[in-house]
């Protein structure tokens, strides 16, 4: 499927995810002001406005943003588990791509301590969702050490990748992790464990975040006067399809074939090679999805993984710089706005504003991103 | 004037159940036109879109992966007799059975992949006098 019109990132922002307490709303509108400045647009002319949750409370977000203005534009809540990102920008996108609007604003957000998301293996009626002894994290180490059998994966290499995403978050202002000295591969190894292989420094934090982005057609950017932005060249949203293995309880972050349909989907769409890549965005809520993912989005083939991270491919001086910002470990993964800042981040180092943690001139971006259930979103960005 | 009995919400089908000699059967389903076994049990069949009918699914196993959970059990006795840990799996169920996510009995890092598990019953606490139990798997004697 191919865009109608033309679709352009006019402007991003972002609250430092976790840090300093702070409500919930005032990060809202924080990011949602620092976007509308970034792509000097006014919010009076958005047409469309998305808000991203997972985990807020039926009915919050629409009155928050009423302190950005009472347009009267048509305001719609999207949610769907860690992907819920990625889907807020995927329905702005479309809804510019499509060529029904010219403006459209994706505003993501989610406080995971005020969860009000209710526990639905206590629900009669409903089939439980995920099994109370066999936690999320459980899923991901047995993942890893699925791999470790078969590919003969090392702890040590997870650790590597836990210790660049570390160490790109020191260069991010608005990462949640801000450590004050180098993360070793030794640090990440001798933290506590959480699920064999998994220590706590291998997994992302999850603190509370908000992030925001206005998209536009070029008829916008003509009649704004705008030059320079970053164009989105694919939109993908996956579900998965069944195959042997397949499992229908649980955290579920789908199989191999799901994540790799939707980049290559998106591969086709914008017309690249994984090759032509300079920056990626992962779902790494455990360092092994990063690893799997490599494979799975075509930057090397099956099982060799492993020796890109061990040959520093993935670093930000690297042929395939990943999870730039610190990625989900390093940045942190709210939820909701966890996508809208795999874009946030996208988007500054394809215009080459990504500061001390810029990458060599990068001309394409991938955003891929995945949700519990499960969903997938693959978006690419090209610098213009 | 006539009364309304306000609606019932309806239990979801039962996972798995024992018997009072311990005999554990889980329930599935699998589908009519296929055959495919699922876990648990399916209202329609996730390839086909037809129809299913209910199945007991195979008690033994082979193990596909496994972990180490380092958290603290959530019953009154830890299954392994470790306050701070469990073992947990992805078993292939025997007879083409599907994959289930289970709670495995053994010590830390004790599982090796590919090893053959049963199905058993494993109290983990008591309400109101009881007991409550969840479906577990345990290493098959050799």
């Amino acid at each position: 499927m191919s865009f109608s019109n033309d679709v352009f990132v006019l402007g991003v922002g972002m609250s430092r995810f976790g840090g300093p307490a702070q409500q919930l709303d005032e990060r809202i509108i924080a990011a949602s002001l620092e976007a509308i400045e970034d792509a000097g647009v006014p919010y009076a002319d958005v047409e469309s406005l998305y808000l991203g949750t997972s985990l807020a409370a039926s009915t919050y977000g629409p009155p928050v943003v009423k302190d950005l203005g009472l347009t009267g534009l048509p305001v719609t809540r999207i949610e769907n588990a860690s992907a819920t990102g990625g889907a807020t920008f995927y329905e702005a996108v479309q809804a510019v791509g499509s060529g029904r609007l010219d403006l459209a604003m994706g505003i993501a957000f989610d406080d995971p301590s005020t969860s009000a998301v209710p526990d639905f293996n206590d629900v009669e009626g409903i089939s439980p969702v995920l099994d109370p002894f066999v936690p999320p994290m459980a899923f991901f180490s047995m993942w890893a050490v699925r791999r470790m059998h078969e590919a003969g994966t090392t702890a040590e290499t997870l650790a590597m990748i836990a210790a660049k995403n570390w160490n790109n978050a020191r260069l991010n202002p608005n990462a949640e992790r801000q450590a004050t000295e180098e993360i070793t591969v030794e640090r990440v190894l001798g933290s506590r464990m959480l699920a064999y292989p998994h220590t706590a420094r291998m997994a992302a934090p999850q603190g509370a975040g908000a992030a925001a982005v206005i998209v536009g057609s070029r008829r916008a950017l003509e009649r704004y006067g705008l030059a320079g932005r970053v164009r989105v060249t694919a939109a993908q949203a996956h579900s998965e399809r069944y195959a042997d293995g397949h499992l229908f309880t649980g955290a579920i972050i789908g199989p191999p074939e799901m994540i790799q349909r939707a980049a290559f989907s998106a591969y086709e769409q914008a017309g690249i090679e994984p090759t032509d890549l300079g920056v990626i965005a992962f779902h790494d809520a455990y360092a092994i999805e990063e690893l799997l993912y490599y494979e799975s989005v075509g930057l090397c083939a099956p099982g060799d993984g492993d020796g890109l991270v061990h040959d520093g491919e993935t670093q930000l001086t690297g042929r395939f710089p990943t999870s730039t910002d610190g990625g989900f470990i390093g940045r942190g993964h709210p939820s909701g706005p966890t996508g809208l800042a795999q874009i946030w981040e996208l988007t500054h180092q394809l215009r080459g504003t990504a500061g001390d943690r810029q990458v060599s001139n990068p001309r394409n971006g991938l955003a891929h991103i995945v949700g519990g259930g499960s969903v997938c979103y693959a978006h690419i960005l090209q610098s213009v | 004037m006539e009364t309304t009995e306000p609606a019932q919400r309806s239990k979801s089908p039962a996972q798995y159940s024992f018997d009072d000699d311990g005999a554990v059967s889980i329930h599935g389903s699998q589908s009519d036109s296929l055959g495919t076994l699922y876990w648990p049990p399916r209202l329609r069949c996730p390839r086909s879109g037809g129809t299913v009918s209910p199945a007991l699914l195979s008690t033994t196993a082979t193990l596909y992966s496994w972990s180490y959970v380092a958290m603290p059990w959530r019953g009154d006795v830890p299954p392994n007799g470790e306050a701070d840990g469990y073992g947990v799996g992805l078993v292939d169920l025997d007879d083409g059975g599907p994959r289930m996510s289970v709670v495995l009995m053994g010590a830390a890092e004790s599982f090796v992949i590919g090893e053959t598990f049963e199905a058993r019953e494993l109290p983990f606490t008591t309400i109101d006098g009881n007991p409550q139990s969840i479906l577990a798997f345990e290493r098959s004697a050799s």
